[in-house]
């Protein structure tokens, strides 16, 4: 099933306020009241838990069941790829490296 | 050369990198059957890599509205880490300025601000050049992946359909600076498989981050 022009553009309109309203609202809320501490403190731990709930399915499930063997191509170049990611702190290093090295594995085997 | 291009300038490194991956991000646009202006439009007013792949596979697989947004909400709530870090600089900026330079904050333009403002005053012109050169290096790259991208036999062969998951683990490991980072990613990651297995599929991340963030939270203020 698709979805007609229309519908997609409005829900991208829906998706530009749910990105937008979180990273306008600081700036115009500067000089007034700061948020809660704990909610500051929660905040900081967001981007962690939200990368890795939506990595770790996209890595290790296939069809609503793991998938941990080594047929998993996706998952054996997440090793090499976390260890670029570690050694160069470079997010255009790590992509490269990952799409580079799956499309080889992909090649060769 | 004027504190503009000096921002252009400074940007360089971000634009460099901001073209392939937004490359691949047309390229899955054009595979997952989103017209060319759905997909310039979503670089230029949803402007979040992420957000964007997520975006492709959701609409392309007709997904809820509702369910859209809320995980693209879900996704960027680390902007309004971002922001809050970034405000206090700008308390002198007038508000229309400040108004115009949060849309563009990406994880990248914020490392850029970020050092450069440690260091030194916030210049408007400057943090404008560095946004308006990576945003439309942005647009430029999905574009150009879009129109590429119809006549690539296979977006496997190149590993395209893997630049999600490889910006996911780079985001990840930069974000991981204390154990307790490791834990939370631990935790969330193990809850987001067990509610995928049981079929929760749209609702899996937004539960998973909401309990991983809590347990941060505990964690920190045990």
């Amino acid at each position: 099933m698709t979805m007609s022009e229309s519908h997609i553009l409005l829900t991208i309109a829906m998706m530009s306020i749910a990105t937008m309203v979180p990273r306008v609202l600081p700036f115009l809320l500067v000089g007034g009241r700061d948020l809660p501490r704990r909610l500051v403190i929660w905040l900081r731990y967001v981007p962690v838990a939200v990368l890795s709930a939506m990595l770790a399915p996209e890595l290790l499930m296939r069809n609503q069941s793991l998938a941990l063997d080594t047929s998993n191509l996706e998952l054996c170049m997440a090793l090499p790829t976390f260890a670029i990611a570690v050694l160069t702190r470079s997010l255009f290093a790590t992509v490269l490296v990952g799409l580079g090295g799956l499309a080889l594995a992909r090649a060769l085997l | 050369m004027s504190s503009f291009a000096a921002g252009v300038s400074r940007a360089t490194p971000v634009v460099v990198a901001y073209v392939p991956i937004a490359f691949a991000y047309g390229v899955s646009a054009k595979a997952g059957g989103l017209s060319l202006i759905a997909t310039t439009l979503m670089s230029t007013v949803v402007y979040a890599g992420a957000s964007q792949m997520i975006a492709v596979t959701l609409l392309s697989s007709a997904q809820p509205m509702a369910a859209c947004a809320l995980t693209i909400f879900t996704v960027n709530l680390r902007g309004l880490v971002l922001a809050t870090a970034l405000a206090p600089y700008l308390a002198r900026w007038p508000r229309l300025q400040r108004a115009l330079f949060a849309p563009q904050v990406t994880d990248e333009t914020f490392a850029l601000h970020s050092t450069a403002w440690v260091a030194g005053p916030a210049e408007p012109a400057v943090a404008f050049g560095i946004n308006v050169s990576c945003q439309l290096a942005w647009i430029l790259g999905s574009v150009l992946g879009y129109l590429v991208g119809a006549s690539l036999p296979d977006v496997r062969a190149l590993g395209l359909d893997y630049a999600l998951a490889a910006m996911f683990i780079a985001l990840l490991v930069l974000q991981t600076r204390h154990r307790r980072h490791v834990l939370v990613a631990t935790a969330s990651a193990a809850i987001a498989l067990a509610l995928q297995a049981i079929g929760l599929r749209a609702w899996a991340a937004i539960i998973a981050t909401l309990v991983g963030a809590s347990i941060g939270l505990l964690l920190e203020e045990r």
